[in-house]
């Protein structure tokens, strides 16, 4: 029987979205390759997150639960999906491009001598190959990438561009305890500590935001963003520079390792628009920019731009709106 | 590496690369360095300048050490090896890449691979966190795993503590530490205590540019002819974007918001909606 893995990530005790995005992916290509699905889920106390996992549509899932694992260590996870690969021997090994998983897979797939579909922006499965796409150059080309599916495949795929499976309460999976597999060379890798904001506010569901960047120059100065929020009726968003400087918490953080928002209004200010923060944020129905740069990448996406200083165009469009 | 006395010299290699210029007009044809006649089309892959900042820093932090660039491409690549020398790489190497032209992400990281086993004395393998051409991320975890060497991606932060390397890497939502035994491989974040890599002068280029950097040949490396399991295919070119930004750059900050409204307004959109 063919079979594809999906590794489920786990944080702040969840499911990561986007390894039900994946999930998305999975429920498409296993009904092309008729493929039963297997569900990984390693962590420490994750009893009923392994149950959730059954609700995707997964037939088998393993629970590595151990206390070893309350901390990441993605060596430890390595070497225990590796143990699990070669038992199960699955078809097609699939995880989110997530930072997790862009750290895991290619670890994984260098274990089995293998090459990967990495951070793919569409995966499918053909007769007898294994098709997907690839952004260069910072999505301004695409590549495609294929492979024999008569060997083991290993993939990861892009946040934002499939919807998130829902679980389906009829459904339920058989929960397999997995002993996890450490060897002593894997201590070379330790987990210390782990810290994670707390999440106060929800920028996902704002109609509009204003978000400041490293422009805005400093904490005191950020609060013309928060009164410009206020008044517009929106919530604040950030870019990680911002957040990094500590001048906002990281909850308003939008990006690759913050949000994906797709608001109505988009105000950037002070935002130079690398990469990691244009995927979070690129799909917004209108895109205003306010920088000083007109050279500054944020144009390329943005609708709209004034160039001109954030504090003064700000106040500015408060008064005039 | 240890010597008798138990002192510890660093030995850092930091892994560079050649990709088209960010400025330079991208043709689906010609995306590698070695496709270009123009040298200015050619820079150093800007991910790598954080790694480079990161290793002069440890390096200086310690008080001693060496830093040395490893970069495989054609002499389209001189330019990057001699900009990380500029910026304080004690030495560099180049692996000639010309002739064989390889760039599949897997036999690149074979290749880097064998180039640290030829080296031979490290401690720490550093990495930026992606290329800005390919951008798969997969370079620092596919060489540690070829070499059997602890990891850690994304690292914003680190400390070296007695022939182990304490860092700090970025995760959704925050940060994560870990403890790696040396020799380690690490990928240096974009953010964090390397956002800023240094500039460096003309005078030091110049300088650079009279450095002698070895050329090794990949033939010389003994790596094994596996092919990679998953192939490129066809450079697809996304659809141009139909409508241009509107810049509006001309007038006082009143004047400014004033346009800005009054063209949200032709196009049937209203900022005012949620107050």
């Amino acid at each position: 029987m063919t079979k594809i893995l999906v590794i489920f990530e786990v944080a702040k005790g969840k499911i990561v979205g986007l390894t039900k995005e994946c999930l998305t992916v999975v429920k498409s290509l296993s009904s092309t390759m008729k493929a039963d699905v297997e569900g990984v889920i390693l962590g420490s106390g994750i009893g009923d997150l392994a149950v959730e996992a059954g609700k995707f549509g997964v037939k088998k899932v393993f629970k590595v639960d151990d206390p070893q694992f309350s901390g990441v260590n993605i060596l430890y996870h390595t070497r225990t999906i590796e143990a699990l690969i070669k038992e199960s021997n699955p078809t097609l090994v699939i995880a989110g491009a997530t930072l997790y998983g862009q750290e895991l897979m290619p670890r994984l797939a260098a274990r089995f001598n293998k090459a990967m579909f990495a951070s793919m922006k569409s995966f499918s499965v053909d007769d007898d190959e294994f098709e997907g796409i690839h952004p260069l150059f910072e999505e301004k080309l695409f590549v495609k990438m294929e492979a024999d599916i008569d060997q083991m495949n290993f993939t990861t795929i892009l946040g934002g561009n499939n919807p998130e499976a829902e679980p389906n309460e009829s459904l339920s999976a058989e929960v397999v305890d997995f002993i996890p597999v450490i060897q002593d060379s894997d201590k070379r890798e330790v987990f210390v500590e782990e810290k994670i904001a707390k999440v106060s506010v929800d920028i996902t569901k704002a109609k509009l935001l204003v978000s400041g960047g490293r422009g805005v120059g400093s904490q005191e100065k950020f609060v013309v963003v928060f009164d410009s929020a206020k008044a517009l009726g929106g919530e604040v968003g950030a870019s990680r520079a911002a957040v990094d400087a500590g001048w906002v918490p990281y909850d308003h953080e939008i990006g690759q390792t913050g949000k994906t928002v797709t608001p109505d209004f988009y105000i950037a200010c002070g935002i130079s628009g690398a990469i990691q923060h244009l995927v979070g944020m690129r799909n917004s129905k209108t895109i205003i920019a306010i920088n000083t740069d007109e050279e500054a990448p944020i144009l390329e996406v943005a609708h709209f731009a004034i160039i001109g200083d954030l504090h003064e165009v700000l106040p500015e469009l408060v008064k005039q709106v | 590496m240890k010597t008798k006395d138990g002192y510890l010299t660093l030995n850092i290699l930091i892994f560079v690369k050649a990709t088209i210029d960010r400025n330079a007009p991208l043709d689906p044809d010609e995306i590698f360095p070695g496709d270009r006649d123009d040298k200015s089309d050619v820079m150093t892959n800007n991910y790598d300048k954080h790694a480079i900042e990161a290793a002069l820093r440890i390096v200086e932090e310690k008080g001693e050490g060496k830093v040395t660039a490893v970069c495989l491409g054609s002499d389209m690549a001189d330019k990057v090896v001699k900009e990380a020398i500029a910026m304080g790489c004690h030495g560099a190497i180049r692996i000639e890449n010309s002739e064989a032209e390889i760039t599949h992400f897997f036999s690149v990281a074979k290749i880097l691979a064998a180039s640290a086993k030829k080296i031979g004395e490290y401690d720490l393998l550093i990495f930026g966190m992606q290329s800005y051409d390919y951008g798969t991320a997969t370079m620092a975890p596919m060489v540690a795993e070829f070499l059997d060497l602890p990891l850690a991606c994304f690292v914003e932060k680190v400390s070296l503590n007695e022939g182990k390397i304490t860092v700090e890497k970025v995760i959704e939502g925050g940060t994560r530490t870990m403890e790696l035994q040396m020799p380690a491989v690490l990928s240096i974040a974009s953010t964090g205590d390397y956002e800023e890599p240094r500039y460096t002068s003309v005078r030091r280029i110049m300088k650079a540019s009279k450095t002698d950097v070895p050329v090794w040949e990949i033939s010389d490396l003994g790596i094994d002819d596996d092919e990679p399991s998953v192939e490129f295919d066809d450079i697809e070119v996304p659809p141009a974007r139909t409508e241009k930004c509107v810049v509006i750059d001309e007038g006082d900050p009143n004047e400014l918001v004033g346009k800005l409204l009054d063209t949200l307004k032709e196009k049937g959109l209203n900022l005012g909606a949620f107050k």
